[in-house]
């Protein structure tokens, strides 16, 4: 979260509170604090950037409508909030895109790259996006982002062991592409 | 000992809760003490990824639907709700009076649980007007399940597009929608703040 805590611009009470009254100054205020850390959580999680915008805006439409329901003061519990919302934006949206691919296909051969390949090794950014989706979100949301299984597999609709099932797959996966060889 | 940690293993001792076999092997092995320093190596490889900016600023957008919701009648959850049922509503007239062709009968299952459906959105407006103070995780668990009413909504009215569409199907779809309601009227009434799909 270092990098993306760093891109946060603050956002006082005040302006929280007027946000939650339904300003749109203040609900303005709230989005360009927050819209960079919305758009790298949807970015990492999504396939495209276009997916990603899409999160971007519903997310926010999401904050709009129901900030005034949010108990808890400060910044704290309103950027947890906010990040809750944009992963499982992000979740539903990899969902759709795999019900309009196609009804449950393996991801794992989503991928254009097999393990096989093993020969080649990858950039990160690339390996990531060879990734099925819900390995790829797993691996974001718990190593980077920092939510528990429990967080993770409630948002899916999942079971822990499934949250931690796809990290193993992960981890499996960006090791032999990122360093070549099989993994232990 | 020739048994290497797995993947899993690895990730368990990492997090805290690695058995203690694994920990003792992982101690005394170089191996594997290699690849756990490659599993921490990846993982700062993603946290230090450049930071991206959205391409394109979207807030005009945003601010002005929202204030179309906000000038509309029934701008809420309900409105769209409301849509998707009427639209499949007529497409299940369409069904019974014989205008979508080779069609069976519908099954007065779907139409039982379309009034389900329909008795459960009355509870939820008795509920939404009070507008109940959430918390965070209720909020966003309100906000998951209408999400997945909305994904079922879809595949609803894409079911419209087919020339075909099954009762079974509807049914299906149906019963989910169902459901989901129910399971919204409890978290949205506070009997519970957790509900697993
Ligand atoms: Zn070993």
């Amino acid at each position: 979260m270092g990098e993306m805590q760093s891109a946060l611009i603050a956002i006082d009470d005040i302006a929280i509170q007027r946000a939650k009254d339904g300003e749109m100054d203040a609900l303005e205020q709230v989005f360009r604090a927050y819209q960079t850390t919305v758009y790298n959580t949807a970015r990492r999680i999504c396939r495209t950037a276009e997916d990603a915008e899409d999160v971007l805006q519903e997310t926010f439409l999401e904050v709009c409508r129901s900030i005034a329901s949010l108990r808890g003061e400060g910044t704290p519990s309103l950027t947890s909030w906010i990040r809750r919302i944009a992963a499982s934006k992000a979740l539903m949206k990899i969902r759709r895109e795999k019900y309009r691919d196609a009804d449950e296909f393996d991801e794992e051969f989503q991928g254009a790259t097999s393990d096989a390949d093993t020969a080649l090794r990858m950039d990160l950014e690339t390996a990531m996006t060879q990734l099925g989706d819900t390995a790829r979100a797993v691996v974001w949301l718990h190593d980077v982002e920092g939510y528990t299984h429990e967080d993770i597999g409630e948002m899916m609709g999942k079971t822990v062991s499934f949250s931690k099932s796809q990290l193993a797959r992960a981890h499996k996966k960006l090791r032999v592409w990122l360093n070549g060889g099989a993994t232990c | 000992m020739l048994i290497h940690c797995t993947m899993d293993e690895l990730i368990a001792i990492r997090d805290a809760r690695g058995s203690k076999t694994a920990k003792e092997h992982l101690e005394n092995c170089d191996e594997c003490m290699m690849e756990m320093e490659r599993l921490y190596q990846t993982v700062a490889a993603m946290k230090a990824l450049p930071v991206l900016d959205a391409p394109r600023d979207r807030w005009d957008t945003i601010s002005k639907q929202v204030v179309a919701e906000r000038r509309a009648q029934n701008k809420s959850f309900f409105g769209w709700a409301g849509l998707a049922a009427a639209a499949v509503m007529a497409l299940l007239v369409g069904v019974q009076t014989g205008m979508v062709s080779h069609q069976p009968e519908p099954d007065d299952r779907v139409v039982t649980l379309m009034e389900q459906s329909q008795s459960l959105e009355n509870i939820l407006r008795e509920i939404k007007p009070h507008q109940k103070v959430l918390n965070g995780r209720v909020a966003s668990t309100v906000v998951r399940i209408e999400d997945e009413i909305r994904l079922v909504d879809d595949r609803l009215s894409s079911m419209r597009r087919q020339r075909a569409p099954s009762v079974e199907d509807l049914e299906i779809l149906w019963g989910e929608r169902v459901r989901l309601m129910d399971q919204l009227v409890i978290v949205r009434s506070n009997r519970a703040t957790y509900v697993r799909f």
